[in-house]
């Protein structure tokens, strides 16, 4: 494969890793054993050399990893952890060379990419903002499997090794330098200078975690086996907080850290492999990285589309024209925020700043990058000086009236090939962009709530807007580092669509006499980020009310409201941000269970049945599936793919579970439909099965071949 | 107390006559604020960044079309050598547009804009966005000479004993700051401070405590009135101000609506505590404020769509002696006058910076009689003032006079108002501290 190349230098070894036509570096079986044998010629070598320096030929790219499909096909535990051993017994050898061994790290370093760099003497990286470090395999449902739970500890430390592999996320230089993750930062262009400076031992000499007082403590605390039990506890209360047994891949991570840390580091790396082995073959693993993939699938696109898109405006500063107008301003557009109230605009100016703030004490920007960011922001009151801006968002109330005037007042500021793109989230994008002059630039552009957080945006396209406008809105999603799902115009879209029955449903239940928690519970325990209830309470039941209604209009009585929806509003209980729904709420956020909702809703609380956990799901995720069918038989979406990407980042649907649909073909959809029916004759046709769905209960069919 | 005069005035060169018309364009400004106030965490590259950011957005030109950034501003912090430049680039013009700052104190507001035309006038340049910022409230102390020499050496000791032998040479006295504002509102060469040149004018001219009071007076009346009845709304840019974006600032927060005759009296003279009528009342405020117009041709403006506010038909630049800079319009007027040919009838709208009351009145009667002009100018007086049709929405006095930032401003009132008046010609006017005065000749598009 020749992924490898090695030159000679004043008597060190530099070795490339350059992937043919690959834009970055992943390790393949091919390209281990490649290395490995380098590797083993460097041994022979001893005399000439002095050290050796590996490096990436890569632009942006040290090592990005093992490549995924290696571990895609993985079917038998044994297998994987053999596997696991080949790798590690490359970077074991380069552990072992009798010289010096420098990573000289540049640009993303994760996974295999940065065991490969544990397992050398030094570590030096560049400063770019595109340098990052990171152990991200529990996002994928498994272990590091190279070594990575065995030399990470021992080079940062036990709570700070913890934290890297149980959340997987990134460390940046100025951090890795700090915690002693790597021995010198420095300009790219001295990447070189400093690796082969580091063989003769020459670093800097205020560094890292090892020399510093506070770590001294930790460490004692880690040099024994009680100590080490007490600083992991904390660790494995944490994860299974978060992943409420959902996610087993953390845990085994921090199992295989014990053990070595226990058994010393010749075992440790069998029981890595060992665990590895088990976590690679699981369901949730494969889900996991199904779900990686189809993210992908949807993230990639060609930028081109959206390249000259510097400018933008966006009219409505309430909470999400803020985020939008923040988002777009952090990823280097120029934006002019637009609100009727001075107030709003004063908030929108805050919003940005705090929260450029705050990613700064995360060091996401530099100094230097921050201080531009609030500077892109412009604000005013009046619809003017948005002539120069290649987008222009409406973020304004849900009201047709309303936004056609926007639309109307946006069209006679804006060249003809602006586009001009609505957040809606219930109203007919066809209709906003009738009477718009060119109403083939005009599209849905949905983001959800909150912006920053939720990667999906659904592009809508109106009847007249053209593949074009389509196409270069879904380029723009992603230069703001969104998903784009592109979905029809239809009311709803795809997410709310599939929602609302979702949120509907749980309210009827309640009426025939469920509680409240037990409803919840069964949802967090399937899967979803949080109960039914508490997700009505946070949306806010004047929208679902408001929503219900497009809702209604558009599909008929199977999506006919709860009257439970309307009562709440009336008596004011609009949810989180009226202090009380479903729930009570504090103004930390705090919620506290509230006995007076049954007395309220008692006029429509006619049943007393309890319901299991299963019948809970049954109706409230079957029901989104059935939705989903719809959708698909009527094209709101093209592909099963779009539904279940949709869903995982736009409603936070469970990744361990592979997607909606994929969920459904492990039920089968024969169970799902027969379920279905059986509901629909003895609860409410609302439930009954679609065409899709009994055919492919017929057939045996599958979402996914 | 006066002395028979030479002629002070210098002589008239030949001016070229410019080719293509020079118009203003468009302008905005922020409220003026007075220092310490709500403005307080804005620092003058802020001021300067919305102003122009503000200008470009309402004017709706593409950011690449500008040629070049000329900013006027007094303090230049250090942490933003060449201003002009610094905020260019904050506010979103492309980096390879040049740009860079200009200062003659109080005109520095004008000397943007006349350079800015300059070079239009050259052909070196077609648009050019000109303007003038100032933060007051952000002027530095510094440390005494001696208190840096002290640290520099604390810095350079490197033992323990060298750094304990430089601290016990330091004293009380060496943590007296020197205050930036003080320093900044003094002139060098003749060791008087502003204030001080306006008691000169004062003393040497017989103006009254009571005569300034009045004029104070007017200038926070009709600069009420003005807010009152909409007239700046169409120049002023809501500003919303760190570090809590509450409110959007739009009124020009040192106007005193409520001020009287009796408020006035009540207070000391400051520059001269025992014999002397200047006081806070009827002097200018510290404030922080940012101006910026749109500088090109009647053709490009025409080009880009815009309607212009006016055009730039003469400007003089003055000097004199710096004791008595406040007659700076008197001289400025006069050479500008012969250098257009257009004499003070033709004038229908007057904007003269009030830096202190005293100093506007001594130029009114500068104006009018050709006595004091032949003594002080050595030329016949110019023409005297209509007070009608002088500082008709209020002036420094009431509004505050961020120096870096009025000449821009003064510029811009001027043609809102001649619009609104349909007044052809208008003449803008400030006295300079350091010695000098400005006199801009504006007429109405």
């Amino acid at each position: 494969m020749d992924a490898f190349s090695m030159n000679i230098i004043n008597s060190v070894a530099v070795v490339t890793f350059d992937t043919p036509e690959k834009k970055v570096n992943t390790f393949t079986m091919e390209s281990l054993e490649e290395l490995f044998a380098i590797l083993c010629d460097l041994d022979a070598d001893i005399g000439a050399l002095k050290g050796v320096v590996f490096t990436s030929a890569k632009e942006q790219s040290f090592i990005a990893g093992a490549d995924i499909s290696i571990i895609e096909d993985l079917r038998d535990s044994e297998a994987a952890a053999v596997m696991a051993r080949k790798g590690q017994e490359v970077f074991n050898l380069i552990a072992a060379l009798p010289f010096t061994t420098v990573a000289a790290v540049h640009g993303s370093c994760l996974g295999g990419g940065l065991e490969f760099a544990l397992a050398c003497d030094y570590r030096v990286a560049s400063d770019d903002p595109g340098t990052f470090m990171g152990l991200p395999e529990t996002q994928l449902g498994i272990i590091p499997g190279f070594g990575g739970t065995q030399r990470l500890p021992r080079l940062i430390g036990l709570p700070a090794a913890v934290r890297m592999i149980t959340t997987g996320s990134p460390v940046y230089p100025g951090k890795a330098l700090r915690i002693g993750l790597v021995d010198e930062v420095t300009k790219r262009e001295y990447l070189m200078d400093a690796a082969m400076a580091a063989v003769a031992g020459d670093l800097p000499t205020t560094r890292n975690y090892r020399n510093k007082v506070a770590g001294r403590l930790e460490r004692l605390l880690e040099k024994n086996i009680v100590g080490r039990k007490f600083l992991l506890a904390k660790a494995r209360k944490t994860i299974l907080a978060n992943t409420r047994g959902h996610y087993p891949a953390p845990m085994a991570a921090v199992d295989a850290i014990e053990y070595g840390m226990n058994h010393g580091i010749a075992k440790g790396l069998v029981e890595e492999s060992r665990i590895f082995g088990k976590m690679a073959v699981t369901d949730i693993s494969k889900n996991l990285i199904r779900v990686f993939r189809l993210r992908e699938s949807f993230a990639k696109g060609d930028p081109s589309l959206a390249a000259d898109i510097d400018r933008i405006a966006v009219i409505g500063g309430g909470a999400m024209g803020a985020g939008i107008a923040a988002l777009a301003a952090e990823r280097g557009m120029h934006v002019r925020l637009i609100d009727m109230s001075e107030e709003a605009l004063g908030k929108a100016i805050r919003f940005l700043e705090e929260d450029v703030k705050e990613k700064r004490r995360k060091h996401h920007y530099t100094g230097v990058a921050a201080q531009w960011i609030p500077t892109r922001l412009t604000v005013d009151t009046q619809v003017r000086g948005i002539g120069n801006s290649e987008v222009v968002i409406e973020a304004v109330a849900e009201r047709m009236d309303v936004k056609k005037s926007v639309f109307s007042s946006v069209a006679d500021s804006v060249p003809g090939n602006t586009a001009i793109v609505t957040n809606t989230s219930s109203l007919s994008v066809t209709e906003m962009a009738a009477g718009v002059p060119h109403p083939e630039r005009v599209a849905g552009f949905h983001f959800f709530n909150p912006v920053d957080r939720m990667p999906l945006v659904e592009v809508i396209r109106g009847e007249q807007t053209s593949t074009e406008t389509v196409d270069r809105m879904a380029a723009f999603a992603r230069k703001l580092g969104k998903v784009p799902v592109i979905v029809k115009d239809s009311p709803g879209f795809l997410v709310n669509r599939l929602l609302l029955p979702y949120l509907n449903e749980a309210c009827l239940l309640l009426q025939e006499g469920a509680d409240i928690n037990a409803v919840d519970q069964a949802l967090f325990a399937f899967g979803m980020p949080m109960g039914v209830f508490i997700l009505l309470d946070q949306v806010g039941l004047d929208i679902v009310v408001h929503a219900g209604k497009s809702m209604l209009e558009g599909y008929g009585d199977r999506m006919t409201p709860s009257p439970i929806l309307a009562a709440m509003v009336e008596a004011g209980r609009m949810g989180k941000k009226a202090g009380k729904g479903f729930y009570l709420w504090d103004s930390d956020g705090k919620r506290r269970s509230d006995p007076d909702v049954y007395r309220l809703l008692a006029p429509h609380l006619t049943g007393k049945d309890a319901f299991s956990s299963d019948q809970i799901v049954h109706r409230l995720v079957y029901s989104m599936i059935n939705e989903a069918t719809l959708c698909l038989e009527e094209s709101v979406v093209p592909s099963p793919e779009a539904v279940d990407a949709a869903m995982i980042l736009g409603a936070g649907f469970p990744p361990f579970t592979g997607g909606l649909l994929r969920y459904a073909d492990r039920v089968g959809t024969r169970d799902i439909a027969d379920t279905l029916l059986n509901l629909s004759k003895e609860v409410s046709h609302r439930f009954a099965p679609s065409e899709t769905l009994k055919k492919m209960a017929g057939e045996g069919g599958v979402f996914y071949p | 107390m006066w002395q028979q005069g030479k002629p002070v005035l210098r002589r008239e060169r030949k001016v070229r006559k410019m080719i293509d018309r020079i118009v203003i364009a468009g302008g905005v400004r922020t409220p003026y604020v007075k220092a310490g106030t709500a403005f307080k965490e804005l620092t003058a590259v802020d001021l300067g960044r919305l102003v122009v950011s503000e200008l470009i957005a309402r004017t709706g030109i593409d950011p690449g079309a500008v040629d070049s950034v000329i900013m006027g501003n007094v303090a230049q912090p250090p942490e933003a050598m060449n201003i002009g430049r610094v905020i260019s680039l904050y506010a979103g013009i492309p980096e390879r547009v040049p740009g860079y700052t200009v200062h003659r104190n109080c005109a520095s507001g004008i000397q943007s804009v006349i350079s800015a035309a300059q070079a239009i006038e050259t052909g070196e340049e077609e648009v050019v966005v000109a303007g003038g910022v100032e933060s007051m409230s952000n002027i530095p102390f510094f440390l005494l000479k001696e208190t840096t020499e002290i640290i520099t050496r604390y810095r350079r000791a490197r033992s323990l004993k060298d750094k304990l032998a430089v601290l016990s040479a330091v004293r009380p006295r060496h943590f007296t700051p020197r205050i930036g504002l003080m320093l900044g509102l003094t002139d060098p060469t003749c060791r008087l401070n502003m204030g001080e040149t306006a008691e000169v004018l004062a003393r040497e001219l017989a103006v009254s405590r009571e005569a300034q009071d009045q004029l104070a007076l007017r200038s926070h009346q009709r600069a009420a009135a003005a807010h009152a009845r909409g007239e700046f709304v169409e120049e002023i840019m809501p500003v919303y101000a760190p570090p809590g974006y509450e409110d959007a600032l739009t009124f020009d927060n040192g106007i005193r609506q409520h001020q009287t005759m009796e408020q006035l009296a009540k207070l000391k003279p400051v520059f001269e505590p025992r014999h002397g009528s200047v006081t806070a009342g009827n002097s200018s405020q510290i404030t922080d404020g940012g101006a910026a117009v749109l500088v090109t041709t009647e053709k490009r403006a025409g080009e880009l769509g815009l309607d212009p506010l006016g055009f730039l038909e003469g400007h003089a630049f003055a000097g004199l002696a710096p004791k008595r800079m406040g007659l700076g319009p008197s001289y400025a007027t006069s050479l500008l006058m012969e250098r257009t040919g257009v004499g003070m009838a033709d004038i229908g709208l007057i904007e003269m910076n009030e830096a202190f009351a005293a100093q506007i009145i001594a130029n009114e009667m500068v104006f009018a009689d050709d006595g004091l002009s032949g003594h002080f100018l050595g030329r016949k007086a110019v023409g005297a003032i209509d007070r009608g049709i002088m500082n008709v929405n209020g002036g420094a006095i009431a509004m505050g006079h961020p120096v870096g930032s009025s000449g821009t401003r003064l510029i811009l009132t001027l043609l809102l108002e001649m619009k609104r008046r349909t007044v052809d010609l208008g003449l803008a006017t400030l006295c300079v501290g350091g010695g000098q005065g400005a006199a801009v000749l504006l007429r109405r598009a």
